[in-house]
């Protein structure tokens, strides 16, 4: 009987210590995963994406990112659960998701990586703090609404998180141009937003000085805030261009109403079709200046700072034209990477310079184009040529340009400028 | 999977009294969710076959066959699991009128899946590598009819070698086993 008993606890100790003798294998790097990923045309298709910098497969942590499922995001508050991924091994460095959930975790670690080594590659290694904290399939409610099949940026927290998504197209967690158009919103984070002064923007309004909160002192406020998020989504809508390549990328994941045509980078467009749209803009621009309450800058901000992103996008193309013509893909990217990031220091002088009279539309173009270069001139005649001050700089120092159409004029309310800064009026 | 067999048959041979007993389960199996620090019930039915003596000791071929689907947009995931489990059943306890037994077991097998993944047009079908499961079961048996029908309810806890299912709780409500000589 006692050999009976020995021989049955033998069965169940000896397997399970072969079985602790083959412990789990930690992730290697350039293991593959089976993930939605674009090729050179922008379609999607399933392939195996190398992974190089992932330390726990399970919790789908590494030096790029430490992702997380639903995150709980209340005020000032993050909260991630370390996740357990399903993955079947195919075969040596070979894995497959189980789930569409774990498919989302990799997919988004997947593209992170690679926009940390395009950071890399820029010198910008310190720039944003690795590794990112990120969420997917997260329940967001604003305002008590459910936001689906969306991206967020949450700058005071740093964390990255994409909602639940519930349409039958490409889920914005696969979808590399959203990606790449969060990451960027960190990046504008901590090279421009964060080191503005706070007070004459609505990124903290707890501490703000009850004179700034002055009905005159408001409009500068709100002004700053439309155009600061103009800013941001636009230029993040052109890393997403320079990273995938595409000129759209919406449009694999939106619904038509939400997916926005004119955040279409395809050269050669002309902005002035969009003139009505712009005018638009400027009227709900003045609106918003007219408000009392707290303003949510919404759709125009993404119209307006896709404007800017187009206008510098084709200076890029030009300035870069000759090193464009002779890179690789990947060293053309890194040159236009370049380029925008040159950009964004001179953005940040300028906002803080300006922040406290109050953007307007008129101090971001002479960023992009020089108003003495005839060249410069003819490009935003002719694929913006609302931009009237600008212009009118232009026809005093090319007289000949004014010859051919006149562009329309633009009727809106716009805040000028005065000489001592310290005043400003509406004209016309 | 053939030297499971052999070994089956040796013990087989070699004993007196010996009894043959096939069934099924319905099993719930606990697992953590995706998400983490959350569980959830994944179903499975489990087939059986074997060999026992004297109801002191069996000794079971187990299979397992899982199919579990998710959808986010245009992908879609069939994830299909297999397990094929060798068990060794003791005899630890029963009643002065042996109407219940208690059963230790330990268990050790093989995993793997077959995975479909579809993204619009594109799919790709994979088989995973079979990976080593142990598992350790109590299990509460009850004969309806002696030496023909038994009625059992198990606990068993389960670790899998793979990167999914581990370590997880599986319970056994509602299990059968149908005797012959």
């Amino acid at each position: 009987m006692k050999n009976s008993y020995f021989y049955s606890l033998l069965s169940i100790i000896l397997p399970s210590l072969l079985l602790l003798a083959c412990s789990r294998e930690d992730p290697a790097a350039g293991d593959r995963y089976l993930l939605p990923w674009p090729d050179e045309k922008g379609a999607y298709s399933l392939q195996y994406v190398p992974i190089h910098s992932l330390k726990d497969r399970q919790k789908v942590h590494g030096d790029v990112a430490h992702m997380s499922v639903n995150p709980s995001i209340r005020g000032d508050s993050y909260r991630a659960e370390d996740p357990k991924a399903r993955l079947a091994k195919i075969s040596e460095g070979k894995y497959v998701p189980e789930d569409t959930t774990t498919t989302a975790l990799y997919t988004v670690y997947a593209h992170t990586e690679r926009l940390q080594e395009l950071e890399r590659q820029l010198g910008l290694q310190d720039l944003i703090p690795y590794p990112r904290k990120i969420g997917v399939e997260v329940n967001v409610r604003i305002d008590g609404e459910k936001e689906d099949n969306n991206g967020f940026y949450l700058g005071e927290l740093d964390v990255t998180i994409y909602s639940r998504y519930s349409l039958n197209k490409l889920s914005t967690a696969f979808n590399a141009g959203l990606i790449a158009h969060e990451h960027f919103h960190a990046i504008f984070w901590h090279l421009v937003s964060k080191d503005l002064d706070t007070q004459f923007i609505a990124l903290d309004t707890r501490n703000m000085d009850e004179e700034v909160l002055q009905k005159k002192a408001l409009k500068i406020h709100r002004s700053n805030l439309f155009y600061l998020r103009a800013y941001n989504e636009g230029l993040a809508d052109l890393w997403a261009n320079i990273y995938t390549g595409q000129d759209r990328f919406l449009n694999k994941s939106l619904s038509k109403n939400k997916d926005n045509p004119f955040r279409d980078f395809h050269p050669g467009r002309s902005l002035y079709k969009y003139q009505n749209k712009k005018m638009k803009a400027y009227k709900a621009h003045d609106l918003m200046l007219s408000k009392k309450e707290k303003y949510q800058p919404g759709a125009e901000a993404y119209r307006h700072g896709f404007h800017i992103a187009y206008l510098l996008r084709s200076k890029m193309l030009r300035d870069l034209n000759v090193k464009l013509a002779a890179s690789s893909k990947e060293s053309g990217k890194l040159l236009m990477a370049e380029y925008v990031i040159n950009f964004l220091y001179k953005l940040r002088k300028m906002l803080k310079e300006n922040l406290q009279y109050g953007l307007d539309e008129n101090d971001i173009l002479p960023l992009i184009y020089e108003q003495d270069n005839k060249e410069d001139c003819k490009v935003v005649k002719n694929i913006a040529p609302d931009y009237l001050q600008f212009l009118s700089h232009c026809y005093r120092n090319f007289p000949d340009l004014e010859e051919n159409e006149e562009p329309q004029e633009v009727k809106v309310k716009l805040i000028h400028k005065v000489n001592d800064g310290q005043d400003k009026k509406e004209g016309i | 999977m053939r030297a499971l067999f052999i070994v089956i048959s040796l013990l087989v041979a070699g004993s007196a009294n010996a009894g043959y007993l096939g069934g099924f389960s319905f099993n719930s199996l606990l697992e953590e969710e995706v998400r983490g620090n959350a569980y959830d019930f994944d179903s499975r039915t489990r087939l059986f076959g074997g060999y026992h003596r004297e109801n002191k000791e069996k000794f079971l071929l187990t299979y397992v066959y899982n199919q579990a689907s998710t959808t986010t947009g245009s992908l879609n995931i069939e994830d299909t699991s297999h397990e094929l489990l060798f068990w060794y059943y003791k005899q630890i306890f029963r009643n002065s009128n042996q109407t219940w037994f208690v059963f230790l077991g330990g268990g050790l097998g093989l995993t793997w899946s077959d995975i479909d993944t579809r993204l619009g047009s594109s799919s790709v079908e994979e088989t995973s590598e079979k990976e080593a499961v142990l598992a350790a079961a109590m299990e509460f048996t009850r004969p309806i009819i002696a030496n023909r029908f038994w009625y059992a309810t198990e606990i068993s806890l389960r670790y899998a070698e793979t990167y999914s299912m581990q370590p997880a709780l599986e319970f056994s409500v509602l299990k059968f086993y149908f005797l012959w000589d």
